[in-house]
């Protein structure tokens, strides 16, 4: 009993665990190139607490504008095609269970056939340091490209 | 390749994250009642552990599955609680008994239905992963991957230092076991607190 008792003891009194606090900040940023038209969607999903937060400092505050919500990933997200820098024209906001879902489209590239995808994002990164950008890249045909951005690396340039 | 490398990854940094250690802790108290030697039966409860934590992992992250994620926080630490009050009150010294005894029998149950728990935590997080377009088989599974080679890693760091520890100050493995059993009720406990109150 005294041992198990220490053991309790111990750790209560060692520190107070967060033991819950799983790396939840994340975001989604789904590159899809459209050859029917030849542009791209591109499509981040945010968590919505995560997104207040950043936008208005409370995470339980209301949702943003779409105007304020499309303005912060425009800030910082970013997409080049065979290194020309693509214009990102908001499309669309819609709300997915706990995320935020910001859709943007880019003109069409007309003749032009891609070659290299370079993402950049940095999103959320200004507020936590732990924040994790998943990229995906899925042009019909091939493989998807996955790729995950932190603090570290912002940016990353596929080619197929 | 790349999707598979990435998806393992985040898989194997979910359940070893030190920060982050409730899947950790579950673990290391479903391990306590057993030494080194008994091999066996370690390989046969990590198996239901991953049977369990497998098959929710998968009917959740394909969306069959749907469990609000505020009530699978606060049953993870419970199965914690649980584990180690069985592990202290109710567990008899396995040392002398079979493979399949009812004593250990009961700890696989255990080990299979909390996992069951265990996996849709795993899968709250891999949803937060995925976007609408592409298949989620394949990161599914590289993420299930990633799962079992951190939970590998626990337990073979974790019967190490048992194994150091039992020899270095000759522990009786009935004290190891209550005071690895105490350290996990203990911080379970802590977790659940904080999970009602925040």
């Amino acid at each position: 009993m005294f041992t198990l008792l220490l053991g309790i003891g111990s750790f209560l009194a060692a520190f107070s665990p967060n033991g819950t606090d799983h790396d939840f900040k994340m975001s989604i940023c789904e590159v899809i190139y459209e050859p029917s038209d030849r542009h791209f969607d591109v499509k981040i999903y945010l968590f919505t607490d995560d997104l207040t937060e950043a936008l208005t400092g409370d995470p339980k505050a209301a949702l943003p504008t779409r105007e304020a919500i499309s303005q912060y990933a425009l800030q910082h997200v970013g997409l080049q095609v065979n290194g020309v820098q693509q214009t990102l024209q908001f499309s669309a906001i819609r709300q997915k269970e706990e995320q935020v879902l910001v859709q943007f489209t880019t003109p069409s590239l007309g003749n032009i056939q891609p070659a290299t995808v370079a993402v950049w994002d940095n999103i959320m990164l200004e507020k936590f340091s732990g924040q994790t950008n998943m990229v995906y890249l899925i042009v019909p045909g091939k493989n998807k490209r996955t790729e995950a951005l932190d603090a570290k690396r912002t940016s990353v340039e596929m080619k197929w | 390749m790349n999707e598979f490398l990435t998806f393992s990854d985040l898989g194997f940094h979910h359940i070893a994250d030190p920060r982050a250690f409730d899947h950790l802790l579950f673990i290391i108290t479903l391990c306590a009642v057993y030494r080194v030697t008994e091999w066996r039966k370690i390989l046969i409860l990590v198996t239901a552990f991953t049977i369990g934590h497998s098959v929710t992992l998968v009917l959740s992250g394909l969306n069959i599955l749907k469990v609000p994620s505020s009530l699978v926080e606060t049953l993870i630490p419970v199965t914690i609680v649980l584990t180690s009050l069985y592990n202290v009150t109710l567990h008899k010294d396995s040392s002398t008994e079979g493979t399949f005894s009812k004593a250990v029998r009961w700890n696989y149950a255990i080990a299979l239905f909390f996992g069951f728990i265990h996996g849709m935590g795993f899968a709250n997080y891999f949803r937060s992963l995925m976007g609408e377009d592409g298949s989620v088989m394949w990161p599914l599974f590289s993420f299930n991957v990633g799962i079992e080679v951190g939970q590998l890693l626990i337990v073979s760091v974790f019967f190490a230092l048992h194994y150091a520890i039992e020899r270095m100050f000759r522990f009786a493995h009935r004290d190891w076991n209550l005071y690895v059993s105490g350290i996990g009720g203990g911080g379970a406990l802590v977790l659940l607190m904080q999970g009602i109150f925040s």
